[in-house]
C-alpha cells in the first residue's frame, strides 16, 4: 500500500486529505510544520509528500529542499499545496525540487487523481 | 570817252551793232576786194599772155575798179554804220526802257518802296522779266513784312535777347535786354559779350563758349549777368548758334531772369535743411534711450541749422522745481558752469520754464527784456530760450546764443518749435521709461526672489539643464535629496552628477537619456535610480519637460524629481497586502470548497464526520465573512471614506455592553473581566459603533490570548484633553519580536503553536479607528505575564 505524507498546519486540510486518501486506499501520515515533516519523512519513508508552504517552525519550501537533498527522497514526488499562488512562488517551488505545484483552494478529487497518477508513475 | 558814256547800255548796243554792221561789210568788202584784186591780177596775167598791149589799159581799168570798189566799201561801211547807229538808237530805246524801268524798280525796292511794280507789256522775254521782277518784288515785300513782324515780336519779347557776331561781340539786342539789364542798344553794339559778366561768371561764360565753339550746338545754362547798375542778376541763358554754310557766323542768346526762382530755391534749400534736421532729430530721439546722447546731438544740429554759435539744453525737475543743463555745445567752460543750474523763476531760463513762452532776442544788449547781468556782460548778441514741451508741460529748455545779432525769422521759430516739441516728448518719454524701468527691475527682482523662494520651498528636487545637458539650476530640495550642494553641481554634465540608471543597473545616459526625447512634452513615470552623495543610489520619480523660448525652440529642460523610497515601500506593502489578503482568503475558501466537494462526493462516511465537516465549513465561512467585513472597514478608514458619526459618547455603557456580549466566551475559559470605570465619567468625542468595535476587539483579544482562569481589567483615567482607557490582561503576553508587528494587517505571531483563528485584522482595525479619532494606542507586554493595551480618546467638546 502506498504511503502518503500530508504536511499542513491547518488541521482541516489534513483531515480532509486524510479522509479522501484513506477512502481511496492510501495510507496517510501527517505533520504540521516543516521540521516535523523532515523527521516524519525520514521515519516513514512515504511514497509521496504533499507539502504546504506557510507553516510555523519551518516552512514548506525549506522542508522540501531538505527532503529532496536526502538520497532516499531524491525521486519522491513532492506536491506543493499552498495558497501562495504567484508565478514567482511556483518558480521557487520548482526550484527547490517540488514535482507539482497546486494552489489553494483546490479540489480534493483532482488532487487524489494527481496523487494516484504520480504513484503509478514512480 | 566820258566814264558815264562808257557805262551806258546804248553805247554798248551801238558799238555792238556797229561792229555787227561793219565787220561783215568790211570783211566781205575786203574779201570781195581781194577776190576782185586776185581776178584782176589774173586778168592782167591773162591779158599779158593774150594781148599784152591791153595790160596797161587793164591795169588802169583795174585801178579805177579798185578805187571804185574801195569807195563803195567805205560808203557801205559808212551807210551800215549810220544805219547801225539809227538801229541802235531805236532799239536801245526799246531795250533801254524796260531796263530803265527795271532799274527804277530796283531802286524803288532798294529804297524801301515795296509797292513798286513794273507795268507788263506784251508777253516776250522782257515782259517775262518784268513779271519775274514783279513777283520778286512781291516776295520781297512779304519777306519784308515778315521781317517787320518778327522785329515786332523781338521788340515785344519780354525776355532779353542778344545776337553776337562771329567774334562774340554784341551785334544786336532787343528792347527787353535794355529794359532788364539797363544797357542801351547803341551803347553796347560791338562790345565784347564777356564784359557783361563779373569775374566769377566770366569763367563760366568762357567755358561755355569754348565748349560750344565751332560745334554748332545749342545749350542752356545758368549764369549771372551784370546789369548796368552793377547788380548781378541770375539768369538762364539759352544760346544757339547762327549757321551760314556750315559755319558759325554768330550766336543768339535768350535770357530768362531766374532771380525769383533762385530765391525760392534758396528758401526751399533752407527749408529742406531744416526738415532734414528735424528728421535727424526725430530719428535720434526715437532711436536712442540715452538722454545725453539725444540732447547733445539735437543741440548740435539745431545750433548749426539756425546758424548760431553755441547752444544748450536744460532738463526740468518738477519736484525740485529747478533745471539743469544736460548738454551744451560751443559754450566755454567757465560760462557753462555759471549757466549750469537755475531755479524756477530764476533768470531767463527759470522764467521761461515757468511761463512756457519762447524768448527770442536779436541783440541782448539793446533788448530791455534781458535783465540778466550774466547775459548782458557776456558779449553775446543773439539769444533764444525755447521751452521743450510735451502736452503743455515744460520738460526742458533749449537755449541758443550767437556772437552776432540774429534776427530770428518766423520760419526759424516755427522750426525750433517743432524741434522743441520732438525733444520735449522725447525727454518726457525717457523720464517715464527710466521710471518704469526701475519699477520693472524692482518688480523683476521681486519676481525672481519669489520664484527662487518658491523653488527653494518645493519639496521636490528641481533642476534645469541646457542644450548640452549641463546643469544650470539646482534647487534646495535637490540638494537635500541628493546631498550634492548647488555649487558642486551647476555647470557640470547631468550624466556626471546624477548618473541615472534603470532598475537593472543599466545607465540611462547617452542614447537612452530621457531628456533627449524631444518629441515628447513630458517624460517620466519610470523608476529611475540616481546617484547620491556620499554614495549609493536612490529611487526617484523623474518628470522632464522642455523649456521653450519665444519661437518655440527648446533651449533646455526643467526636471522635477522626488525620492520615492517611501512610495516604493508603500507599493511593496500594498503588493504584500494584496498577496496576503488573497492568501488569507484562500485558506478558509479551501476548507469550504474542498469539504463541500468531499461531502457531495460521499467521501464523508459517518454523521459525526459530516457534522465536523459542516462545522468547519460554517466556521471558515464566517471567518471569511468577518475578514471581508474587517478588510472593508480598514479600507474605508484608510481611504478616508469611512463616515464617522461623532457624538459626545458615554463610554462606560459601551464597555459594559461588550463585556456582556463576550461574557459566555469569558465564562468558558473562566476568565474574569473587571471594569474600574466611574459612573460619572466625562463624555468622549467618538463614533459609537466604531468605539464599540475597538473595545470589542481589544476585549476579545484579551480573552483569546489567555489561558484558563486569567483575568482582564478595564480602567480609565482623565488626561488634559482626553480619556485614557487601559485593557490589562494576564494572558500569554506578546513576544518581543512580535511587538512591533502586532498592528500590521494579517500579522499573526508564529510563536503560538496552535494557530489562533483570528483574522489578523483585529488590532489593525483598532489602530485605524483610534487614529481616526485623533487618539493614540499603546501596548506594553511581558510574555507569559500578560499585556496592557492603552488607548486615549479625545474628550467631547463641551465636557
Amino acid at each position: 500500500m502506498h504511503k502518503v505524507m500530508i504536511v499542513d498546519d491547518e488541521p482541516f486540510v489534513v483531515r480532509m486529505l486524510k479522509d479522501k486518501f484513506q477512502n481511496a486506499g492510501l495510507h496517510v501520515v501527517s505533520a504540521s510544520n516543516g521540521k516535523e515533516a523532515i523527521e516524519l519523512a525520514h521515519r516513514e519513508q512515504p511514497h509521496l509528500i504533499i507539502m504546504d508552504w506557510m507553516m510555523p517552525e519551518m516552512n514548506g519550501i525549506d522542508a522540501c529542499e531538505t527532503i529532496r537533498s536526502s538520497p532516499a527522497h531524491a525521486k519522491t514526488p513532492i506536491i506543493m499545496l499552498t495558497a501562495k499562488g504567484q508565478e514567482v512562488d511556483e518558480r521557487k517551488g520548482k526550484e527547490v525540487g517540488c514535482s507539482h505545484y497546486i494552489t489553494k483552494p483546490f479540489s480534493p478529487r483532482m488532487l487524489l487523481r494527481l496523487v494516484q497518477d504520480c504513484l503509478k508513475a514512480s | 570817252m566820258k566814264p558815264g558814256l562808257r557805262n551806258k547800255l546804248s553805247t554798248k548796243i551801238l558799238l555792238m551793232l556797229i561792229t555787227l554792221a561793219l565787220v561783215p561789210v568790211l570783211l566781205f568788202g575786203l574779201k570781195f576786194v581781194k577776190i576782185a584784186s586776185n581776178h584782176m591780177d589774173k586778168d592782167v596775167n591773162v591779158w599779158e599772155k593774150i594781148q599784152p598791149e591791153y595790160v596797161e589799159q587793164a591795169r588802169e581799168f583795174h585801178a579805177g575798179l579798185k578805187e571804185r570798189l574801195n569807195d563803195e566799201v567805205v560808203s557801205y561801211a559808212v551807210y551800215s554804220s549810220f544805219i547801225a547807229v539809227i538801229i541802235a538808237l531805236m532799239s536801245s530805246g526799246i531795250l533801254l526802257k524796260p531796263l530803265r524801268d527795271l532799274t527804277e524798280g530796283a531802286k524803288q525796292l532798294g529804297s524801301g518802296n515795296m509797292d513798286f511794280r513794273l507795268v507788263i507789256r506784251g508777253g516776250d522775254e522782257i515782259a517775262q522779266l518784268a513779271r519775274a521782277f514783279n513777283s520778286m518784288a512781291d516776295s520781297l515785300q512779304s519777306r519784308n513784312e515778315e521781317l517787320l513782324r518778327k522785329e515786332l515780336y523781338l521788340d515785344r519779347m519780354l525776355d532779353p535777347m542778344w545776337v553776337l557776331d562771329r567774334d562774340d561781340r554784341v551785334f544786336d539786342v532787343n528792347p527787353a535786354f535794355t529794359k532788364q539789364f539797363g544797357y542801351g542798344k547803341e551803347a553796347i553794339l560791338g562790345k565784347s559779350s564777356r564784359d557783361f559778366f563779373d569775374e566769377a561768371n566770366r569763367s563760366i561764360f568762357d567755358v561755355q563758349m569754348r565748349e560750344k565753339r565751332g560745334r554748332g550746338l545749342a545749350d542752356v545754362y545758368e549764369i549771372s549777368i551784370l546789369c548796368s547798375r552793377g547788380k548781378n542778376i541770375p539768369v538762364l541763358l539759352s544760346c544757339s548758334p547762327i549757321m551760314t554754310n556750315e559755319s558759325v557766323t554768330g550766336k543768339i542768346g535768350v535770357f530768362k531772369d531766374i532771380s525769383s526762382r533762385k530765391e525760392l530755391e534758396e528758401d526751399l534749400f533752407q527749408k529742406n535743411k531744416e526738415l532734414y534736421a528735424l528728421n535727424a532729430i526725430s530719428a535720434i530721439t526715437s532711436r536712442s534711450l540715452d538722454l545725453e546722447d539725444i540732447l547733445l546731438n539735437t543741440v548740435k544740429e539745431v545750433t548749426v541749422i539756425i546758424g548760431m554759435d553755441a547752444g544748450g539744453i536744460y532738463i526740468t525737475n518738477e519736484e525740485a522745481r529747478d533745471l539743469t543743463c544736460a548738454a551744451h555745445v560751443g559754450v566755454p567752460e567757465r560760462f557753462a558752469r555759471q549757466m549750469e543750474h537755475f531755479q524756477y523763476g530764476e533768470d531767463i531760463p527759470g522764467s521761461v520754464a515757468m511761463s512756457g513762452c519762447t524768448l527770442a532776442v536779436s541783440n541782448v544788449s539793446s533788448d530791455p527784456r534781458v535783465a540778466s547781468p550774466l547775459l548782458r556782460g557776456s558779449g553775446l548778441k543773439g539769444y533764444l530760450c525755447l521751452p521743450l514741451k510735451s502736452k503743455d508741460r515744460v520738460q526742458g529748455l533749449l537755449c541758443l546764443l550767437s556772437a552776432d545779432e540774429h534776427d530770428f525769422t518766423q520760419a526759424e521759430l516755427e522750426f525750433l518749435e517743432s524741434v522743441g516739441h520732438i525733444v520735449g516728448v522725447a525727454i518726457e518719454n525717457i523720464k517715464l521709461y527710466n521710471r518704469e524701468r526701475s519699477r520693472l527691475s524692482s518688480l523683476v527682482s521681486l519676481e525672481k526672489n519669489r520664484a527662487e523662494t518658491i523653488l527653494s520651498s518645493i519639496a521636490d528636487g528641481v533642476y534645469t539643464t541646457d542644450r548640452d545637458l549641463r546643469i544650470t539650476y539646482w534647487n534646495k530640495a535637490a540638494e537635500a535629496i541628493t546631498g550634492y550642494p548647488r555649487a558642486d553641481v551647476v555647470g557640470k554634465l547631468c550624466a556626471d552628477v546624477l548618473n541615472h540608471e534603470d532598475e537593472f543597473g543599466e545607465s540611462l545616459c547617452g542614447d537612452r537619456c530621457l531628456m533627449k526625447d524631444h518629441g515628447k512634452e513630458q517624460i517620466g513615470g519610470r523608476t529611475i535610480f540616481c546617484s547620491v552623495s556620499p554614495g549609493g543610489k536612490l529611487p526617484i520619480a523623474l518628470t522632464s519637460a522642455p523649456i521653450r523660448d519665444a519661437t518655440g525652440e527648446e533651449y533646455g529642460r526643467v526636471n522635477v524629481f522626488r525620492d520615492i523610497t517611501r512610495e516604493q515601500e508603500i507599493d511593496r506593502m500594498k503588493t504584500d497586502f494584496v498577496r496576503t489578503v488573497s492568501h488569507e482568503l484562500r485558506t478558509p475558501l479551501s476548507a469550504i470548497v474542498g469539504m463541500t466537494e468531499m461531502l457531495l462526493d460521499g467521501e464523508v462516511r459517518d454523521d459525526a464526520a459530516s457534522r465536523d465537516y459542516l462545522n468547519t465549513i460554517h466556521t471558515e465561512g464566517r471567518r471569511l465573512a468577518t475578514m471581508v467585513e474587517e478588510l472593508l472597514d480598514i479600507a474605508k478608514i484608510e481611504s478616508g471614506r469611512m463616515g464617522m458619526k461623532m457624538e459626545p459618547l458615554a463610554f462606560r455603557p459601551v464597555i459594559d455592553n461588550c463585556i456582556h456580549i463576550l461574557s459566555s466566551q469569558a465564562a468558558s475559559k473562566r476568565i474574569s473581566i473587571q471594569c474600574d470605570i466611574p459612573d460619572n465619567s466625562p463624555l468622549i468625542h467618538a463614533d459609537r459603533e466604531k468605539f464599540h468595535q475597538v473595545v470589542f476587539n481589544l476585549l476579545s483579544n484579551a480573552l483569546f490570548y489567555s489561558d484558563q482562569d486569567a483575568s482582564v481589567t478595564i480602567s480609565s483615567y482623565l488626561a488634559p484633553r482626553s480619556v485614557v482607557l487601559t485593557f490589562e490582561d494576564t494572558g500569554w503576553g506578546i513576544m518581543e519580536q512580535d511587538l512591533p508587528h502586532i498592528f500590521k494587517k494579517f500579522y499573526r505571531s508564529r510563536a503560538h503553536a496552535p494557530r489562533v483563528k483570528g483574522t489578523g485584522l483585529g488590532l489593525p482595525l483598532v489602530l485605524d479607528i483610534v487614529k481616526a479619532h485623533n487618539g493614540e494606542i499603546n501596548v506594553v507586554s511581558s510574555p507569559g505575564r500578560g499585556s496592557t493595551f492603552t488607548i486615549s480618546m479625545p474628550l467631547a467638546k463641551d465636557a
